[in-house]
C-alpha cells in the first residue's frame, strides 16, 4: 500500500494494526469464497456476464380506481425501492413453492442437525404465514408512503419486450396480487 | 504546510477533525431525512410481513437477537429508535467531540444498515459504506482519528476499484453489448410507465444506437479501475471524488439504481487544503465546546 499505511499503522497502534488486518482478512475470504456478510461486501454488483432476452418482466401495482403508482423521478428512487424490491421476493417465494428457498435449505440442515422443531427456524426466517400478510402489509405501506387512504391495491406481473424504435410493448400479463 | 506534505504519509487531520466530523455527520443526517421523505426510516416500515435473510450471519443474528421485533415490529419501539437516531446524529454535529454521543450514533446507524436490507427483502449495498465510515470517529487519540481516516480513504477507494476487478474477474467488463443489455433489463419498468417523457425519447435514441450504451458502460468501468491510482498517490483525489459522482449518477440513469449514499465515503477523498480552507471561511464548524488543545481555529491558521 502506497506510503506504508500498514507500517507506519504497525508502529504507531498494535492494536488498530490487527483489527484492520482482520477487517482485510474477513473481506478477502468473503470475497474469494463469495459469502456476503454485512458489512464485509464484495461489490461484485453487475460484474457478471448478463445475457440479453428479448422478455423483460415488470411489476405494475394500481391503487384505489385505477391509479398507477408510477412515481419515476431521481429524488423518489428510494421511495419506490420497497416495492420495487418486496414484490420481486415475493412473487420469487411464490414460484418456489409459496416459501423462500433459503428457509426451505435452512430447515434441511436443521433436519440433518436432528432438529424437527421449527421455533428456531421461524425466528431467523419468514414464516409461511409472511406470504399471505404480504397483500396487506403493501396496501398499508403503499398508503403510507403516498401519504394518502388506499381502498385497494392490484400488483400486475408483465411480460414486455422493446419494440423496434425502443418503445416497450405487452406480451401478457398476469394478476399477481389483489387486495 | 504546502500541498505535496498533505499528500505525502498519513494526512496530518487532527486539527481539522470537528469540521471533518461535522461535515460527515451533517451528509448522514441529510440522507436520514431524505429517507425519511421516503419512507424508510423504521418506524415507517408498517411492520413488514416480509423479510429476506438469505445466508448472511449478520443478518442472521440480527434476526436471533429479537431486534426486528423490538425496533421494527413494535410501534413504540421504532418510534423510540428513529428519534434516538435523529437526535444522536444531531448531538454528534453539535458536540463531535464528545464519544458519549458518537459511539450511540454509530451503534444505532449500523442496526439501521441491518435493518433495511432485511426488511427491503433484498441484500442492497446501498448503505454498505456509511455503515463503517462513522466508526473513525470512535478514537480518543487524534492521532488514532488520523490513522482511520487515511485507512477509510484506502478503503473508498477499495470499493470502487474491487468493483472493476470483480468486473474483470465475472466477465461483464469483456462482454461486448453488457451496456445495452443491462440497460434494456433494468430501464423497460420506466419506459413501459412513462412512455412520452423526454427522458424515455432520449432512451429511445440510445436504444436505436446501442454501442452508445456499450461504449458508455466501458467507460465507466474504467472510472472504477482508476480508484487503484489512489492506492499510489494522493495527487488525484479531487479527480477521484468527481468519478464517484458520475459513476453513481451514470448507474442511476442506464441501470436505475441510485447508490448516491455510497458517495458520502468519498469525503475521505477531500484534501486537507480543501478543509483548511472551509475551516477559514467557517471557524464555528472547527470550534468544540469541550476543547482538548486540537481544534481552535488558530491552530488551523497555523498550517
Amino acid at each position: 500500500m502506497s506510503n506504508n499505511y500498514l507500517s507506519v499503522l504497525r508502529k504507531e497502534n498494535k492494536r488498530l494494526f490487527v483489527f484492520i488486518l482482520l477487517f482485510l482478512a474477513v473481506s478477502l475470504i468473503t470475497t474469494v469464497s463469495r459469502t456476503e456478510v454485512t458489512p464485509f461486501y464484495t461489490w461484485a454488483m453487475y460484474s457478471e456476464t448478463t445475457r440479453g432476452s428479448d422478455t423483460v418482466i415488470i411489476y405494475s401495482l394500481e391503487y384505489n380506481k385505477g391509479d398507477k403508482y408510477n412515481i419515476p423521478q431521481i429524488w423518489n428512487h428510494h421511495r419506490r425501492i420497497m416495492f420495487n424490491y418486496s414484490i420481486a421476493f415475493y412473487d420469487y417465494c411464490l414460484q418456489h413453492n409459496h416459501a423462500d428457498p433459503a428457509s426451505v435449505n435452512f430447515r434441511k440442515l436443521l433436519l440433518k442437525a436432528n432438529i424437527r422443531d421449527d421455533t428456531l427456524l421461524y425466528r431467523l426466517y419468514s414464516g409461511p404465514a409472511a406470504l399471505d400478510q404480504y397483500p396487506a402489509w403493501l396496501k398499508r405501506y403503499i398508503s403510507a408512503n403516498l401519504g394518502m387512504p388506499v381502498d385497494g391495491i392490484r400488483v400486475y406481473k408483465i411480460w414486455t419486450r422493446i419494440l423496434p424504435g425502443g418503445r416497450v410493448g405487452e406480451i401478457n400479463r398476469t394478476l399477481l396480487l389483489t387486495q | 504546510m504546502n500541498e505535496s506534505a498533505m499528500t505525502k504519509g498519513i494526512r496530518p487531520a487532527a486539527s481539522l477533525r470537528n469540521i471533518i466530523t461535522r461535515v460527515t455527520l451533517f451528509c448522514y443526517l441529510l440522507l436520514l431525512i431524505w429517507r425519511g421523505y421516503s419512507h424508510l426510516l423504521p418506524v415507517q416500515l408498517e411492520d413488514p410481513a416480509l423479510n429476506k435473510e438469505n445466508y448472511d450471519l449478520v443478518f442472521l443474528l440480527y434476526k436471533f437477537s429479537g431486534l426486528q421485533q423490538l425496533v421494527v415490529n413494535n410501534d413504540t419501539g421504532s418510534l423510540l429508535f428513529t428519534v434516538m437516531l435523529f437526535l444522536f446524529c444531531a448531538l454528534a454535529i453539535l458536540f463531535p467531540s464528545r464519544r458519549g454521543v458518537i459511539i450511540p450514533f454509530s451503534i444505532l446507524f449500523f442496526i439501521m444498515g441491518i435493518i433495511f436490507p432485511v426488511n427491503l427483502s433484498f441484500a442492497a449495498h446501498y448503505m454498505g459504506g456509511i455503515m463503517l465510515l462513522h466508526f473513525v470517529f470512535w478514537p480518543k487519540k487524534d492521532r488514532d482519528f488520523e490513522l482511520l481516516w487515511d485507512g477509510m480513504r484506502y478503503y473508498t477507494c477499495w470499493v470502487y476499484a474491487s468493483a472493476f476487478l470483480w468486473k474483470i474477474i465475472n466477465g461483464a467488463l469483456f462482454q461486448p453489448d453488457f451496456g445495452s443489455v443491462a440497460f434494456r433489463n433494468n430501464l423497460s419498468s420506466y419506459l413501459f410507465h412513462n412512455p412520452e417523457t423526454i427522458l424515455a425519447h432520449f432512451y429511445y435514441f440510445l436504444l436505436q444506437h446501442p454501442f452508445i450504451l456499450d461504449f458508455g458502460d466501458k467507460i465507466i468501468f474504467f472510472l472504477e479501475g482508476f480508484f487503484l491510482v489512489g492506492f499510489f498517490t494522493k495527487r488525484f483525489d479531487r479527480l477521484l471524488l468527481v468519478f464517484t459522482i458520475v459513476i453513481h449518477l451514470a448507474t442511476y440513469y442506464f441501470i436505475d439504481t441510485l447508490f448516491i449514499e455510497l458517495c458520502v465515503i468519498s469525503i475521505t477523498l477531500i484534501p486537507l487544503s480543501s478543509w483548511n480552507k472551509l475551516a477559514g471561511r467557517f471557524p464555528l464548524l472547527n470550534r468544540s465546546y469541550r476543547s482538548r488543545g486540537r481544534n481552535d481555529l488558530s491552530q488551523v491558521e497555523a498550517l
